[in-house]
């Protein structure tokens, strides 16, 4: 499966929650910023919940605390690097994202929302360490997955070219650029990632850091900085999901007739 | 097709310390980036684009001031829309097997009920089960189990797994994608052994096909053992014409 655009939730309840990012001895924290315009955001009318979608805004910019605004609206002031403001619930079609610095204003971009979907909004820095920062839209992945069984999204928003993402020692994802992301769906546990210039096995632009994924969550993996300046970091963004499937069959009786037994074909396996 | 162990303990491998971001760098860090943006805004930077993204280029504001003020909505430029690296695996739920020789039975998802695997009671289907791996998966068992046979129907499409050969090929698709493998492993356990292990979503990807097989125990109108058949990924899934 790709990483699908626009996915739509399964489950118009499906409870979302932000927790504290794991990867701890790299993200410092994880802070939920309270949107402080919600209530001029949020569309709370069910009979209009077709409409509208939910955002959730990504500080990828190191070392800077800026003001994130929606359609002119501030919904979070000095959010700090690796801050996810959300969720928000806006109104489809098209919205502008600003960000800014006091009174300047860094970037402003309008982005395409679609109605009952759930992306992330990534404010970066571009592959080059002198451009000016970016924004990308990701769209949120949330397909159901089984219990014991973690979905993850690892994209690329640093200042560096593009790199291979290893996962316990192999390389999993290959030659990611700056604005690509890739899903993958693993067994929930910890992972060893490290992150490294396409084809070459150093010198090491994040990691190797423990990152815990847990089942039945989309977990989404923001590498963002820029190695130079020391300010290579993730943000680790936790969506609940529905589950899928079932527990592990202790048995399988796949024969009630014995006719394969009478014609001799199942004798070979009889020890 | 990497062979990975997943997962590991926690904290075997910690980051180094540079990737650490303390109140201290993050200071720092703030006055670079102050500096920089003063730069930037400036017109000392460059532009957004970047030569090393296969996203699609941004709007073209290389030279144009950064906007100062948002009344105009029309001009300002669009976000950029992230997009899958060219090395996105590719997973699906099967929807038909091929088996050496070129036979095809359909695959429908099968549940486990009471413990039990309930695969399609017609003998000519075979079932995949729910919760383990799709193809394509980097990760973790795909498991498909089918009669051998039954009192109603004769013999079952999976019969011909008693006959199956190391070495040789099995084939999985659905509408549009396909994912080989390569038998590497035949075995017949007692079924109250057969959950040991053969279900297992850890360890690298493999597809577990199962079957009753050995003595048929009239009495109790059922076999004493599973034929297991694993077979290990040739290649990543990948896209096929619409003929599924």
């Amino acid at each position: 499966m790709v990483v699908s655009q626009n996915v739509l939730m399964r489950l118009p309840g499906v409870a979302i929650r932000l927790r504290s990012g794991r990867l701890r001895p790299v993200v410092g924290f994880l802070l939920l910023v309270v949107a402080t315009a919600a209530a001029g955001l949020s569309v709370g009318s069910p009979a209009s919940a077709a409409d509208t979608a939910v955002v959730y805004v990504v500080q990828g910019l190191p070392g800077t605390n800026v003001e994130i605004q929606v359609d002119g609206k501030s919904v979070a002031t000095g959010a700090e690097p690796t801050d996810i403001v959300g969720p928000l619930t806006l109104a489809s079609g098209q919205r502008k994202l600003t960000v800014r610095q006091g009174n300047t204003v860094l970037l402003e971009r309008m982005f395409t929302i679609r109605p009952n979907t759930n992306s992330d909004v990534v404010v970066h820095r571009p592959a080059s360490p002198s451009g000016k920062p970016v924004i990308t839209t990701f769209a949120n992945n949330l397909a159901a997955v089984p219990a014991d069984k973690a979905s993850v999204t690892v994209a690329h928003t640093a200042a560096v070219p593009p790199a291979d993402i290893k996962v316990n020692g192999k390389v999993l994802f290959a030659n990611v650029a700056n604005g690509e992301s890739l899903h993958v769906v693993v067994p929930a546990g910890t992972y060893t990632v490290q992150i490294v210039p396409t084809g070459q096995s150093g010198p090491s632009i994040l990691g190797p850091a423990a990152l815990p994924v847990k089942g039945g969550e989309l977990t989404n993996v923001y590498a963002i900085g820029e190695p130079k300046s020391g300010t290579m970091n993730v943000v680790v963004h936790e969506l609940a999901l529905s589950k899928t499937g079932t527990g592990k069959p202790g048995r399988v009786n796949t024969g009630t007739g014995g006719q394969a037994a009478e014609l001799g074909l199942t004798s070979l396996w009889s020890n | 097709m990497e062979q990975l162990n997943s997962p590991v303990p926690p904290a075997v491998v910690r980051p180094p310390a540079t990737t650490r971001v303390g109140p201290s760098a993050v200071g720092a860090a703030v006055v670079k980036i102050a500096l920089l943006t003063a730069a930037l805004l400036t017109g000392a930077g460059c532009g957004a684009s970047s030569g090393t993204t296969s996203a699609p280029p941004p709007p073209a504001t290389a030279g144009a001031p950064t906007p100062q003020s948002s009344d105009h909505d029309g001009e300002v430029p669009p976000a950029r829309v992230g997009t899958p690296a060219a090395s996105q695996r590719i997973r699906f739920v099967p929807s038909s097997i091929v088996l050496p020789g070129g036979s095809r039975a359909p695959v429908d998802p099968a549940s486990t009920v009471n413990g039990l695997l309930a695969v399609p009671e017609n003998v000519q289907r075979v079932g995949w089960w729910d919760g383990g791996a799709q193809a394509g998966d980097p990760f973790g068992a795909l498991a498909i189990a089918g009669h051998v046979d039954s009192a109603k129907s004769g013999l079952g499409f999976f019969v011909q797994l008693q006959r199956i050969r190391a070495g040789e090929t099995i084939t999985l698709r659905d509408s549009g994608h396909q994912a080989s493998y390569k038998v590497t492993s035949i075995r017949s356990v007692p079924q109250d052994a057969l959950a040991t292990g053969t279900f297992d979503q850890t360890g690298p990807h493999r597809l577990v096909l199962i079957t009753c097989t050995g003595r048929y125990d009239r009495a109790r109108g059922g076999y004493e053992r599973n034929l297991v058949v694993t077979a290990m990924p040739v290649g990543l899934a990948k896209p096929v014409g619409s003929t599924g």
